[in-house]
C-alpha cells in the first residue's frame, strides 16, 4: 500500500488545547472545554463534551492542512461512543414514565461526531465512524490508508473517547481524550511519511496514567513523535495481547526522503 | 481500475437470523411466503408495539467465552454456524491472517447494557463480570467472532447507525482493493433493547402497527432484531458485490434531507464504482423504513439515480422490521437470494402503494431473470451506503 504523508494534527484533553501544549506537558486550567468553534448555535448547545472535543481535534488537524472542510472523507474511532448521552438515556428510562429525549436518543449513535461535523461543514462525502477493540487505532489508520489507494488527495482521521461514567466505570481512565490526524497521498514541505502499517514484535503503548484503558490514547506516541520528528517504528495498540505481537506503523521524517 | 476491481469480489457464502427464522433456509421461506414475522413488543416496553423478534432459543457461546455471552453474539453466532464449512474453508485457502472481519452493529447489546443498569438500580451492584466493552459495546461482537471464525485479519466495526453493516461491504471492498487482505467475512448484529423502542417512540416515528413501507397508508417504522453475514474473496463462485456508494446528507441528525440528494449521490456513486450502467438495474431492495419522510425522499432519489430504467423496488423491513446495525448485511443477504434465484419478494405492507412515489413498488413476489441489484441503507448523522450486486457470472 501507498505511503502517506502527515499534513495536520490535533489533539484536545482538559488542560491541553491542542498538541504544541500536550508536548509542552505544561496543563492550563482555563483549558476546560474544548471551543469547536465549527459548531454553532443549537448544535453546539447539543453537542456532547465528547462530540465538541473530537470537532475540536477535527478543526486543528484540518486547519494546518488546509484541507477542504466541505469534500474531505474522514474516518471517525471510538470504543465508548457517546456514553454520556447513552447514560443519560438509561437514566430516564428509570424517571416518571420512562420517556426519552428524542434528541439525547439520535445523538447517542456511535457517529453522532461526524454526523454533526457534516452538517457543520456541509460536508456530503461519505464518513465512516469506527468501534472496536485495542486494534482501533491501526483500523482507523487502515482505513484512511485504503481511501487514499482509491484515489482521496486527504483524508481526516478522528479518535476519541471519554471515561466511563457510573456505575460501569473501572478503575483507571480519567480523562476525555481527541485526537486528530490529516493525511495525504502527497508529500509537500515537512510532512512525516507513514508507511508499512502491519503487526510486528515492537513493544506496545504504555497505558498513561490520565488515559488508563481509552484505546485511542495508543495513537499519543504516534503524534508525539510525529510533532517532535522522532522517527522509527511506532506502536499503535496498548500492552495486553497475549501474541508477543502489537500494531505499528514505520514513521519517517521529510528529511529522509532522497 | 484493474478489471479484477471493475468486477469486484465474490460473494461466496452468506447467511441471515431474524424474525422470519433461525436459519437462513427459515428466513428465506419467510420471505418467500410472503408473511411479515412480527411479534408483540418485548416485556418492559412501556406502549404497545410490533417487532421482529428471533423467537427461538438461541444457544448460548462456549464456555471458553463465556465472558462475552450475550444475545447480540448469540444470534451472530447463530448465523455464523449457518456458513457451514465456508469459513474453514476461507481459513485454508488464504490464510487465517489474510482474512478480515468488518461488522456492523448500532446498538450491540445495550439490552444487557440496560439491564445492567437496572441491576444496579436495584441492587447497588453490577452483575457480576459485566463489563461495558466486553459485553456491550461493539468490541464484545468483535472478540466474539474473532473466537468463532478464527480469522486474525484486520477486524473492526462500522456503527454509522442503520447504515452500519451497508458500509462494512465498502470498508471489506477497499480492503480488498488495497491487497490488505484476501477475504473478508461482513456483517451485522444488533439486538431489540428499550433505548431504541423508546428512542424511535419519542421521535415519533415509531407505529405501533406493522409498518407499510411505499404504502399511501404509511405511518412510521417497526425496530427487528437479527444478524447477517456474508463472505467476500478475492476469487470464486457466486454473486459478486460488484460496486459500493457512500455519502452524507449534511442536512439533520434524525430526518433525511427531503431533496434525496445524499442517498441519489450514494446510488450513482455505487454504479460508477462498478462502471454499471442504471438501465442494468433491475431490482432495488430499498431503506424502505415506512416513516413518510424516508419512502417519499428514497423514491425521489431512486427516480433520480436510476432514469428511465423503473427497477422493482422492494422494502423488506415489512418482514422482520428495521434491525438498524443489521439491516444492511440482513437486506444484502435477501438481494443475494434474489439474484441466485431469479425472484423477488413482495414489499411486505405496501399495498395500497402510495400513488406519488413514481416507482414500481412490487405488491406481489415476482420470477425474473436480475442482472444487478442495489441495496441502500440510509442512518441517523445523514450517512448513506448503496450497494451494487450483480447475478453470478
Amino acid at each position: 500500500m501507498k505511503a502517506a504523508y502527515v499534513a495536520g494534527l490535533g489533539l484536545w484533553t482538559p488542560g491541553y488545547a491542542n498538541v504544541a501544549a500536550w508536548i509542552r506537558g505544561e496543563a492550563d486550567s482555563e483549558q476546560a472545554a474544548p471551543s469547536a468553534a465549527l459548531l454553532a448555535g443549537p448544535m453546539r448547545r447539543r453537542a456532547s463534551g465528547i462530540t465538541r472535543a473530537a470537532i475540536e481535534a477535527l478543526e486543528q488537524a484540518t486547519a494546518q492542512a488546509r484541507a477542504d472542510l466541505a469534500r474531505i472523507p474522514s474516518i471517525w474511532a471510538t470504543a465508548h461512543g457517546e456514553h454520556e448521552n447513552a447514560v443519560a438515556i438509561l437514566d430516564m428510562m428509570h424517571r416518571g414514565e420512562g420517556k426519552l429525549s428524542p434528541t439525547r436518543f439520535h445523538n447517542s449513535v456511535y457517529n453522532t461526531a461526524s454526523g454533526y461535523a457534516s452538517i457543520a461543514t456541509a460536508n456530503r462525502t461519505g464518513s465512516t465512524s469506527l468501534a472496536g477493540g485495542r486494534d482501533l487505532v491501526a483500523m482507523a489508520l487502515l482505513e484512511a490508508l485504503c481511501l487514499l489507494e482509491q484515489g482521496a488527495n486527504q483524508v481526516a482521521v478522528v479518535l476519541f473517547d471519554e471515561p466511563l461514567l457510573p456505575p460501569f466505570d473501572p478503575r483507571g481512565a480519567l480523562a476525555p481524550l481527541a485526537l486528530a490526524l490529516c493525511l495525504s497521498s502527497q508529500p509537500a514541505g515537512d510532512r512525516a511519511r507513514l508507511s508499512k502499517l502491519r503487526r510486528d514484535s515492537v513493544a506496545p503503548v504504555k497505558r498513561h496514567e490520565r488515559f488508563g484503558d481509552l484505546y485511542v490514547s495508543a495513537a499519543l506516541p504516534l503524534l508525539e513523535r510525529i510533532a517532535a520528528g522522532r522517527p522509527g517504528s511506532v506502536p499503535l495498540e496498548l500492552a495486553g495481547q497475549d501474541s508477543g505481537l502489537a500494531w505499528c506503523v514505520d514513521l519517517e521524517l521529510a528529511d529522509a526522503e532522497g | 481500475m484493474s478489471r479484477a476491481a471493475r468486477r469486484g469480489y465474490a460473494v461466496t457464502a452468506w447467511s441471515a437470523v431474524n424474525g422470519l427464522g433461525c436459519t437462513t433456509l427459515e428466513v428465506v421461506a419467510g420471505l418467500r411466503s410472503g408473511i411479515p414475522a412480527l411479534t408483540p413488543a418485548p416485556p418492559g416496553t412501556p406502549f404497545e408495539c410490533v417487532c421482529g423478534a428471533v423467537t427461538d432459543e438461541l444457544p448460548a457461546l462456549p464456555l471458553a467465552i463465556a465472558q462475552l455471552d450475550s444475545r447480540n453474539n448469540r444470534m451472530a453466532q447463530q448465523a455464523l454456524a449457518q456458513l457451514g464449512d465456508a469459513l474453514a474453508s476461507a481459513r485454508e485457502r488464504w490464510g487465517a491472517e489474510r482474512v478480515g472481519i468488518c461488522v456492523g452493529t448500532s446498538t450491540a447489546a445495550m439490552d444487557d447494557t440496560e439491564a445492567a443498569f437496572a441491576a444496579h438500580r436495584a441492587t447497588g451492584a453490577l452483575p457480576a463480570g459485566f463489563e461495558v466493552l466486553r459485553h456491550a459495546a461493539p468490541e464484545g461482537l468483535l472478540r466474539a467472532l474473532a473466537v468463532l471464525t478464527g480469522f486474525a485479519g484486520p477486524a473492526v466495526a462500522v456503527s454509522n447507525a442503520c447504515a452500519s453493516s451497508g458500509k462494512v461491504f465498502a470498508s471489506a471492498k477497499r480492503w480488498l482493493d488495497a491487497g490488505a487482505v484476501d477475504a473478508v467475512l461482513v456483517g451485522g448484529a444488533d439486538s431489540l433493547c428499550q433505548t431504541t423502542l423508546r428512542g424511535f417512540r419519542a421521535l415519533a416515528v415509531l407505529s405501533d402497527q406493522p409498518s407499510r413501507p411505499f404504502s399511501r397508508e404509511r405511518r412510521g417504522i417497526n425496530l427487528g432484531e437479527g444478524a447477517a453475514f456474508a463472505l467476500l474473496e478475492r476469487s470464486g463462485q457466486g454473486p459478486r458485490l460488484l460496486g459500493v456508494g457512500e455519502s452524507s446528507d449534511a442536512h439533520h441528525m434524525s430526518t433525511p434531507d427531503p431533496e434525496g440528494q445524499g442517498a441519489r449521490l450514494a446510488m450513482q456513486a455505487a454504479l460508477d464504482d462498478a462502471g454499471a450502467s442504471p438501465a442494468d438495474v433491475g431490482y432495488v431492495n430499498a431503506h424502505g423504513t415506512g416513516t413518510r419522510l424516508n419512502d417519499a425522499m428514497e423514491a425521489a432519489a431512486i427516480r433520480a439515480a436510476l432514469g428511465d430504467a423503473d427497477p422493482i423496488v422492494v422494502s423488506t423491513k415489512g418482514y422482520v422490521g428495521h434491525t438498524l446495525g443489521a439491516a444492511g448485511a440482513t437486506e444484502a443477504v435477501f438481494v443475494l437470494e434474489s439474484l441466485l434465484g431469479g425472484w423477488t419478494p413482495a414489499s411486505a405492507g405496501a399495498d395500497p402503494v402510495d400513488p406519488e412515489l413514481g416507482i414500481d413498488v412490487a405488491t406481489e413476489a415476482r420470477q425474473c431473470e436480475l442482472r444487478l441489484a442495489l441495496s441502500n441503507s440510509f442512518a441517523f448523522g445523514g450517512s448513506n451506503v448503496s450497494l451494487l450486486f450483480g447475478a453470478p457470472e
